[in-house]
């Protein structure tokens, strides 16, 4: 597995193996995976109906328990065969296939991948959880985390008050499995890119077990309405607050789904078809690619470099030269992440999200047109303002050009505008995807505001 | 009344079952859910949902009476949540109380399957339990 540019912490194990009794005695190990094992530790120990102060505290030193465990190989490095035993005498409650409750469910599947950590360490802390009927505890106790939750306390002054002041939690921790880290950032409709299309693959075979999970016709890495509807049917069978956004908890979801549903886990296994390793879209761009991805990149490093100034300016080529390098450097010193000069999951992340908080503040001259491409994909199925602005103008755009075929503003993303679209790309940029990127708005802004009459009457 | 034996001499009357299950209310106030998801874990296809399956849930009243509820699996193996009665979630939020929750027994049965049982779920006011019924195909070995 390739992770790139990911800061160095020890990772989540997709799996933890528990033995079924104490450290000496005869008893099965078993293999779960790691949230499950979370969600089950967490049911067996809290009542549901606690305030979820007290719960989400409790949860975080379960977890940084466990993975302590693991980290420090304590059972492996005295020659047992797994992670943790299922006693609460030597370590945490675990009652195998037990009944699980929703609340806790949302909460470990939103905060399995995060940890206490001891500042200054990588460590998972040693956090133990004691309930009532222990004696002597060293560590948080159940009704004092919820008496302090009552008091209104966070879930980390909770911790703080067990653990010390100079604690701190680790979010976003890599899992180490055969699939690939959440890439930091939700995806969403308008998102695109490598991630987009693994899911829509992972989703479509869900969907042969599920069906009713809806097909996703194009696998192609941009997220469309029909990647929504699939995502909102996935996150509505697995409990999951049903939003058609692919954040850190629904991305691990079909994860462990896909490789439950593909029994990859198993004796006997699907295997990874040809066809699913085939994708149209790099992991990582750097000097020396071109293309219509790194148009896409240049276009967000060009408006950074205008908003900073002190990042050099880029020209929209699509090749990925020695000038792109230097500004993608500069941007990654700024933004404090690996300065290798590479676009990968982590910058790719920076550059969306530092883009939609400052693309109202680029100065004008950064690009031909004035009014600025919002920092989504907008593509068929999809019903918004921008989708409105963007029908106004081509519809005012055909009046002058016959190319372009006449238009309904409508608000709604349909057959009609991607005709208006793919031809408008046609006739302005030599090739039609029907989508539109930053270089497809700027270039129809850009037409729009050059049309007679329209430069009088702007504004900005 | 008294729950003198859980055997039932004789059987009861319309009011005395009608009283039964009034107790059995007044003492479990609030409502909880359950909810199912019935699957096979098939060495070939993997995990693979049942439809169709059949869930009792149940909570024994004492002289041979069930409180009982039944549901099906949607094509998603899944059951809608199940109300059930429970106590108030107020017991579970200071230490040193008997009886927090409501307990239920459950029994699941799809064509084709072992059937399976589950004792003893706890459901609490306002929470949806979940259970996993990972179910093994019945195997005719003379067929």
């Amino acid at each position: 597995m390739v992770i790139i540019s990911r800061p160095e912490v020890p990772f989540i194990p997709e799996n933890i193996i528990v033995h079924l009794g104490n450290p000496d005695q005869q008893a099965e190990n078993v293999t779960v995976p790691f949230p499950t094992y979370i969600k089950n530790v967490a049911s067996a120990t809290v009542y549901p109906t606690w305030p979820e102060s007290a719960i989400r505290a409790i949860i975080y030193a379960e977890i940084s328990f466990a993975l302590n465990r693991v980290y420090t190989e304590w059972y492996r490095s005295r020659g047992y065969d797994f992670d943790i035993t299922n006693s609460p005498q030597f370590d945490q409650s675990f009652e195998y296939e037990r009944d699980f409750y929703d609340n806790i469910s949302k909460i470990v599947d939103e905060i399995f991948n995060s940890y206490i950590i001891r500042r200054g360490s990588t460590e998972p802390l040693f956090t133990p959880v004691c309930d009532s009927k222990m004696t002597t505890c060293t560590g948080l106790t159940m009704w004092g985390a919820v008496q302090l939750a009552q008091q209104g306390y966070t879930p980390y002054q909770i911790l703080q008050n067990y653990f010390g002041e100079d604690i701190n939690i680790v979010t976003d921790v890599p899992v180490n499995a055969n699939f690939e880290s959440y890439p930091l950032y939700p995806l969403s409709l308008g998102s695109f890119g490598r991630d987009v299309a693994i899911i829509q693959q992972e989703l479509n075979r869900i969907g042969n077990n599920y069906p009713t999970i809806p097909r996703i016709s194009n696998v192609d890495g941009v997220f469309s309405a029909e990647t929504e509807a699939a995502v909102k049917a996935f996150q509505t069978i697995f409990h999951l607050t049903p939003d058609g956004v692919v954040d850190s908890a629904t991305w691990y979801r079909i994860k462990y789904i896909y490789n439950s549903v593909k029994g990859l886990s198993g004796l006997f296994s699907e295997g990874i078809s040809p066809g699913e390793l085939q994708n149209p879209f790099a992991v990582a761009w750097q000097e020396g690619d071109s293309g219509v991805w790194v148009e896409l990149i240049q276009y967000y490093v060009r408006a950074l470099a205008c908003y900073y100034k002190d990042v050099p300016l880029i020209n929209i080529t699509g090749y990925f030269g020695p000038e792109t390098t230097e500004a993608v450097k500069a941007l990654q010193t700024k933004y404090g992440i690996i300065i290798d000069g590479v676009v990968g999951i982590q910058t790719w992340a920076k550059l969306d999200s530092d883009y939609k908080n400052v693309y109202q503040k680029i100065p004008p001259g950064c690009f031909e047109n004035k009014t600025l491409y919002p920092g989504y994909l907008i593509y068929k199925g999809m019903g918004d303002k921008n989708v409105t602005l963007m029908q106004t103008y081509l519809q005012k755009i055909a009046q002058y050009y016959p190319q372009i075929p006449q238009l309904a503003v409508t608000g709604i993303f349909d057959d009609q505008t991607e005709a208006a679209v793919k031809a408008f790309d046609q006739y302005f940029l030599g090739e039609g995807t029907g989508i539109i990127g930053p270089i497809t708005w700027s270039k129809i802004a850009a037409v729009y505001e050059n049309l007679p009459g329209q430069n009088t009457q702007q504004t900005s | 009344m008294k729950c003198e034996t859980q055997m039932p001499s004789s059987p009861l009357s319309h009011d005395d079952i009608n009283a039964l299950l009034n107790n059995y209310m007044n003492d479990n106030p609030k409502i909880g859910y359950l909810s199912f998801d019935v699957y096979q874990d098939s060495p070939v296809e993997g995990r693979v949902p049942i439809p169709n399956a059949v869930i009792t849930v149940s909570q024994d009243l004492g002289y041979g009476y069930y409180f009982a509820n039944v549901a099906a699996t949607d094509d998603s193996g899944e059951t809608k949540p199940i109300s059930l009665p429970t106590l108030d979630r107020s017991l579970s939020l200071s230490p040193g109380q008997e009886k927090v929750c409501s307990f239920y027994n459950v029994h699941v049965q799809a064509p084709g399957y072992n059937p399976a049982d589950f004792y003893g779920i706890q459901v609490f006011d306002g929470i949806t339990t979940f259970q996993h019924a990972n179910l093994i195909p019945v195997v005719n070995e003379y067929q």
